[in-house]
């Protein structure tokens, strides 16, 4: 009786707390500043009861101030079959700290969950439904989940992205079972940090982290941010256990429970294989048209079904439904290569921005999957399985130069995909420019674009030709009334490089200035690189990809027009590139020329903040120069 | 005779082919998959050989009378942008008391293999049901073994509980139809009507047939008498005429993609179904709309906007106090209208009914576009104005051109002042008194008198809106300085709140100079921002490294810097469908440029005026010169917002026009040093 009376009075007395300090004149002006949100407090509880039966109890207070701080509220959870949610509620607040509404678990709007490009699949999420009145406001929410998975244990990020500020924010991982666990902590300088940890039990929080402000080129937030990252030694995946505690034994894991025996074919696909490819003189070869045949008659379609989210469809079944998503595709093409006795490994990576599987953390990591393969005494050879048109061996933007875990029968290696170089990222410019009177013109273009550049440019192939011309029309909107006369593409798969071949004419380029001509001597934009003044730079600078332009102009001008003025050759090397700039008049059948050479690289690499200033002059020489203009006027009659 | 031969052979050919042609499930020939390409429209990705819809009406003993649509689709995939095709999402409503349901799905895909024709079947396990929201639920499935050249079928019914929802029947789409057919038969207890899209150009008749129907049921009466249970099955019979609407129609064009057209499905052709009424046998006639008084009559009384507005209590003190003292009507409506925006936000929901009750809206600060805009009209009612509901459709749903419920979907207040009608809607925080989101300015809508009657008023704004840009400024050889004002007025003023409504404000103005390299801008000074109805003012200080090309002793300056504009909206070589701007608008820019000590003008731009069609729009540009001082007079204005495809070419080139009268330079000179030798030259 006394128990329960002393656990009421607490519990009112707690609420009455809370709200007190819910107020928004209760956060310290510090906290505000660069916020669209302020986290007031992010509590994690994870109770490991069993590696199959994980608990996580989260409370998470977030004061929103604007429209583009509610993307901090987060009050969602999401659920399948092997997690069900046990509670959610959220309190809403006004500026005051007095309560607005109340959300019990039955108000959470629950609905599935998955991005577009898959067609199905059993997660579902219940979220907070909730338009605000006025800003600003905090959302007071609690939730506790029940899961059968303990493989992706949360990680502890204090600082949550950009334009939001943390009051307090703490981790605790409770462990009965002494479960061995593993974990490493990242980017933790600078804060305040209070740590408490035993073999099996963490204990991590942190207090008054201020806003960050997002600077253009800035290295990824992943790699920037605070962050602990957790795992077990003995984990549960949706019902398979397993064990490990490097990457060789969890790649081995992978292997065995999720990849092996998932490489089955019907004895008639691999007839069909081995006719493709008897006449191939070598492995190259026969990979290059297993490849082709993969792309001829697979399309990606994705299902994600309980454990089917990590396990690849068996092979057989993606040859006779002819889909699959990224898993199923790549361990088809897996089977199709292994059939003709060609190694290939199911490779996990980060898909998208380049990110990292953390060669330093075992844990569940990735977002894709692709193929590589061993070459003796040569880089390996990767396939993207999900594209019907990419060429062989190519990786493009979304999969290069980052870390990727090799899943092999013999266990898991960290392997690292290609990086293209700023020589190979080359877009190279040839024209003839016939100018007229009027200010406009006659072209002819070829424009060539190899290394990520190609990854950017090729599918534009298989458009429909209104949808190419438009593509012309809208991004060179500084041609006026652009008119195609020819239009052609030529797509050397094998050299990895494509051309745009172009005859256009439009109305107006050169810029009128009474009898005048003002010529613009960058035929096409290129560079396209903004960067603001910023006197309080934080962030190193990161280009992530080099990148070298190549171009060559040829003005004609209209008859009986001279060269008045021309701007002076250039050439500047910094360290973060080089960009040259020379003309020259000539003369053919009677008409004067202008020939403009035009060379520009940008490095990639990593800066520290004080090059800012450096950076972004050359960045602005760059727009000067590709500004430039000549003068070109009637010749004088005399 | 050898040439008839040879014509009869031919016929006999021709025949053949078409004859080949079997649109019976399941019948899909070796043609169709050999088919490279559309024998129309090469550039077709996938087309719809055929297309099959049945609507009819079912009576199962079980769930009474249903609605049941049958679709049948035979679709070539002739390439790899044409997969998407492959995929099919099928909507199915929830959210009422009864659910709809798609049953007898079937699909197979056929491929060439070998030289064989092989199909091969759509498995139940590859058909998902994905619960979208409380309202809807999505069967979908993509098709086993589709490469390029693919033909795929499938057939479902969508059973509906909800006899009148028929809604549109497509008759167009992103891909050629290569043949259609339609087939609707309602029993003569249901009454529709029915329009095609006016939007369209294509034209399909409908042909309609009367037939008589029997339909034959047995009922089984049980009886207990005295413990003995006897079942007494009798045979029914129920004859009624059923009318019959069919189309048939070959070779449909493909809608046609264009960049900058917003709902595009508005320009397909379809047939819209409309329930009129229904008359079963032995119940009285239920009517549901016919004319567009009937339907805005009926949305008035019976679906319940008269109580909505009727309702009051909740609010009363508060509306008092409100306007207590105030006798002028604006004034009484300016906090009124002030009071429901800043009270209850929108949800994002449209629909001219309310979803939580006014009340409830008020209550919880939230609600949809009838929620909020009843309160409106309910509070403008209690404080003894006159305050009038307007039905209207929104963009998105298309023009209302026949008289249905479905043709409305949104609702604002109509507010009558002597002769003055001001339309208001309170779910748009930008919007002054008198200004209607771009949502709601569609065309017209329909305004419902307090006894229920209702006219037509026009959605569409007359007045000019007007956005004016002074900038004087100062040319030296190494960098010009200026200032730059603006008035935004009326509608851009609303369109500017719009736009500027979001967070990150700081540097909003650098980003909108940012055409012009090395700008810096100082003072930058806004007045009436968010005072909603308010003409906007705007200023600021600029200053700009190499604003000139300096090249040799001359300077050339393009003296609109960066308001020129540019780019012409207008791109594409041809255009299919109308075009639409935001509201009648002028555009005008007042410039003064004292030009650098030591030069003179060489050249300036022509002055010009054009005009659009017949007074639809007009543009000047004016520049005068004189000793050290520039001033240059552009106006732009568009008196018409909504123009014909016919008239494209006209509206692109009088950008063009403006574009290029933008973009010239004025061209200075560096005259001779010394004002003796000046004087020289000029006495030559």
């Amino acid at each position: 009786m006394r128990k329960l009376f002393i656990v009421c009075f607490l519990g009112i007395f707690s609420s009455l707390l809370s709200q007190e300090n819910i107020k928004i004149i209760d956060i310290d002006p510090e906290m505000l500043v660069n916020a669209n949100a302020v986290v007031r407090a992010h509590n994690v509880v994870i109770e490991i009861d069993d590696i199959d039966d994980v608990e996580i109890t989260t409370t998470r207070i977030v004061t929103v101030l604007n429209e583009a701080g509610e993307k901090y509220i987060d009050a969602f959870e999401n659920f399948d079959e092997g997690r069900s949610i046990l509670d959610q509620e959220a309190i809403i607040y006004d500026g005051n700290g007095r309560e607005i509404k109340k959300f019990k678990k039955r108000h959470f709007t629950s609905q599935s969950n998955f991005q577009d490009f898959v067609l199905f699949s059993d997660n579902q999420v219940s979220y907070l439904n909730f338009t605000p009145r006025g800003y600003p406001y905090t959302v007071s929410y609690k939730s506790r989940i029940r899961t059968n998975t303990s493989i992706f244990l949360p990680d502890w990020w204090p600082l949550e992205g950009y334009k939001v500020s943390v009051e307090n924010s703490s981790y605790e991982l409770k462990n009965e079972k002494n479960i061995p666990v593993r974990y490493s902590e990242r980017n933790l300088e600078g804060l305040e940090v209070i740590s408490s940890n035993s073999n099996n039990e963490l204990k991590y929080s942190a207090k008054n982290i201020p806003a960050r402000n997002y600077e253009d080129y800035s290295p990824a937030f992943e790699g920037l941010a605070p962050r602990v990252m957790v795992a077990l030694e003995e984990y549960s995946l949706e019902g398979i256990e397993g064990r490990a505690k490097d990457w060789k034994s969890f790649g081995k894991w992978q292997y065995e429970n999720l990849v092996a025996g998932t490489g089955e074919l019907s004895d008639e696909i691999v007839r069909t294989i081995t006719e493709l490819t008897k006449n191939a003189q070598t492995t190259e070869e026969k990979a290059r048209i297993i490849y082709k045949y993969v792309q001829e008659n697979t399309r990606y379609i994705a299902v994600m079904l309980g454990i089917g989210g990590w396990k690849p469809y068996p092979a057989a079944e993606v040859d006779r439904l002819g889909y699959g998503d990224c898993k199923g595709l790549s361990n088809f093409t897996k089977a199709l290569l292994a059939s003709q006795g060609i190694e290939a490994d199911y490779t996990v990576i980060y898909g998208g921005p380049k990110r990292d599987i953390d060669p330093g953390f075992t844990k569940m990591q990735g977002n894709h999957v692709v193929l590589s393969l061993p070459q003796e005494g040569k880089e390996d050879i990767w396939l993207e399985c999900t594209n019907q048109d990419i060429p062989f061996n190519y990786l493009g933007d979304s999969t290069d130069d980052r870390y990727a875990l090799k899943i092999r029968p013999t266990g898991g290696e960290i392997v690292r995909t290609p990086k293209y170089s700023a020589d190979d990222n080359l877009k190279s410019v040839n024209a003839e420019v016939m100018l007229n009177e009027t200010g406009g013109f006659s072209a002819e273009i070829h424009r060539t674009s190899s290394g990520v550049p190609y990854g950017n440019i090729y599918p534009i192939e298989l458009q429909k030709k209104e949808v190419q011309e438009n593509y012309y029309r809208e991004n060179w909107g500084h041609f006026q009334n652009i008119t195609i006369e020819e239009l052609n593409y030529t797509n050397d798969k094998r050299k990895i490089e494509f051309t745009e071949n172009l005859k256009i004419k439009a109305d107006r380029f050169c810029r009128l200035a009474g009898n005048r001509l003002l010529l613009p001597l960058s035929f096409l934009e290129v560079g396209g690189m903004q960067v603001d003044k910023d006197t309080d730079r934080k962030n190193n600078i990161k280009i992530n990809r080099g990148k070298t332009f190549k171009d060559s102009y040829t003005y004609t001008l209209p008859e009986s027009y001279e060269v008045e003025a021309l701007p002076e050759n250039r050439e500047i090397e910094t360290e973060f590139g080089l960009i040259s700039f020379s003309t020259e008049v000539l003369e053919k059948e009677g008409r004067v020329q202008i020939a403009v050479e035009k060379y520009l690289q940008i490095l990639d690499g990593e800066w520290t903040p004080d090059k800012f200033e450096d950076f972004r002059s050359f960045i602005n020489e760059i727009h000067k120069i590709n500004n430039q203009k000549a003068v070109i006027v009637p010749t004088s009659k005399t | 005779m050898r040439q008839i031969g040879l014509i009869f052979s031919l016929l006999i050919l021709f025949n053949f082919q078409l004859s080949a042609q079997n649109y019976k499930f399941g019948k899909v020939s070796e043609e169709e998959v050999l088919q490279k390409e559309h024998p129309l429209d090469k550039e077709a990705n996938a087309a719809i050989l055929y297309r099959s819809q049945k609507v009819y009406y079912d009576v199962s003993k079980h769930t009474g009378i249903e609605l049941v649509k049958e679709i049948h689709e035979r679709i070539k995939i002739y390439n790899k942008e044409g997969f998407d095709w492959a995929t099919k999402e099928i909507r199915k409503y929830i959210g009422g008391s009864d659910e709809e349901e798609v049953a007898y799905l079937k699909g197979y895909t056929y491929n060439i293999v070998d030289g064989k024709l092989e199909d091969e079947k759509l498995r139940n396990n590859e058909v998902f049901e994905e619960d979208k929201s409380k309202l809807w639920k999505i069967t979908k499935f993509t098709m086993p073994a589709v490469t390029e050249g693919s033909v795929i079928e499938y057939t479902y019914k969508i059973k509906s509980p909800y006899l009148g929802s028929i809604g549109k029947t497509p008759m167009q789409t992103t891909i050629p139809i290569d043949r259609l057919e339609l087939d609707v038969k309602i029993p003569e207890f249901l009454i529709f009507s029915k329009y095609q899209n006016l939007k369209s150009p294509l034209n399909f008749k409908l042909e309609e047939g009367r037939k008589n129907f029997t339909y034959n049921f047995t009922t089984t009466h049980r009886s207990t008498r005295s413990h003995v249970t006897q079942s007494n099955t009798r045979v029914n019979k129920i004859e009624y005429m059923m009318n019959i609407y069919s189309v048939e129609k070959d070779n449909i064009p493909a809608l046609k993609l264009e960049p900058h057209v917003d709902h595009l499905q508005n320009y397909a052709a379809f047939l819209d179904w409309e329930l009129q009424y229904t008359k079963f046998p032995n119940s009285p006639i239920e009517n549901f709309s016919q004319t567009w008084e009937g339907v805005a009559k009926s949305i008035y009384t019976d679906v319940g906007l008269k109580d909505e507005i009727d309702r009051h209590g909740f609010y009363d003190d508060e509306v008092d106090m409100l306007i207590s003292g105030l006798s002028d009507p604006m004034m009484k409506a300016a906090k009124i209208y002030q009071f429901v925006k800043q009270k209850v936000k929108w949800n994002q929901f449209t629909g001219f009914n309310t979803d939580e009750g006014t009340k409830n809206a008020y209550k919880n600060g939230v609600g949809n576009i009838g929620d909020i805009n009843l309160l409106l009209i309910s509070m403008l009612r209690y404080a003894n104005l006159k305050a009038h509901p307007i039905l209207l459709s929104t963009p998105s749903n298309g023009i209302p051109i026949f008289p249905t419920r479905d043709g409305f979907n949104y609702l604002i207040a109509g507010l009558e002042v002597g002769e003055q009608l001001v339309m208001l809607d309170a779910s748009d925080p930008t919007a002054g008194i008198g200004e209607l989101p771009k949502r709601a300015r569609n065309w017209q809508g329909r305004l419902i008198k307090e006894n229920g009657s209702s006219t037509w008023v026009s959605l569409i704004p007359t007045y000019l809106s007007e956005h004016s840009v002074g900038m004087n400024m100062q040319l030296t050889e190494s960098k010009l300085i200026g200032n730059n004002t603006s008035t935004y007025k009326g509608l851009y003023a609303k369109k500017f709140r719009e736009d500027h409504s979001g967070t990150e404000v700081n540097n909003d103005i650098d980003n909108r100079v940012k055409t012009v390299d090395d700008i810096a801008v100082k003072d930058y000074k806004i007045e009436n921002k968010t005072t909603t109805g308010a003409d906007i003012q705007e200023s600021f200080d600029f200053e700009i490294i190499d604003a000139a090309e300096v090249i040799g002793d001359k300077i050339f300056l393009q003296p609109l810097l960066f308001e020129a504009l540019v780019e012409n909206p207008f791109k594409s070589d041809e255009r299919n469908y109308p075009i639409f701007f935001d509201f009648p608008e002028t555009k005008s820019y007042t410039i003064n440029i004292m030009i650098p000590e030591g030069y003179k003008i060489t050249s300036l731009p022509e002055s010009i005026m054009v005009k659009l069609g017949n007074g639809d729009g007009e543009f000047k540009f004016i520049i005068n010169g004189n000793n050290r001082i520039i001033r240059l007079i552009s106006h732009i204005s568009f008196n018409k917002i909504a123009y014909q495809p016919t008239e494209y070419e006209t509206l692109k080139k009088f950008y063009a026009n403006i574009i290029k009268k933008h973009g010239e330079a004025i061209v200075l000179e560096k005259t001779i040093e010394d004002e003796f030798s000046e004087r020289a030259e000029s006495g030559r």
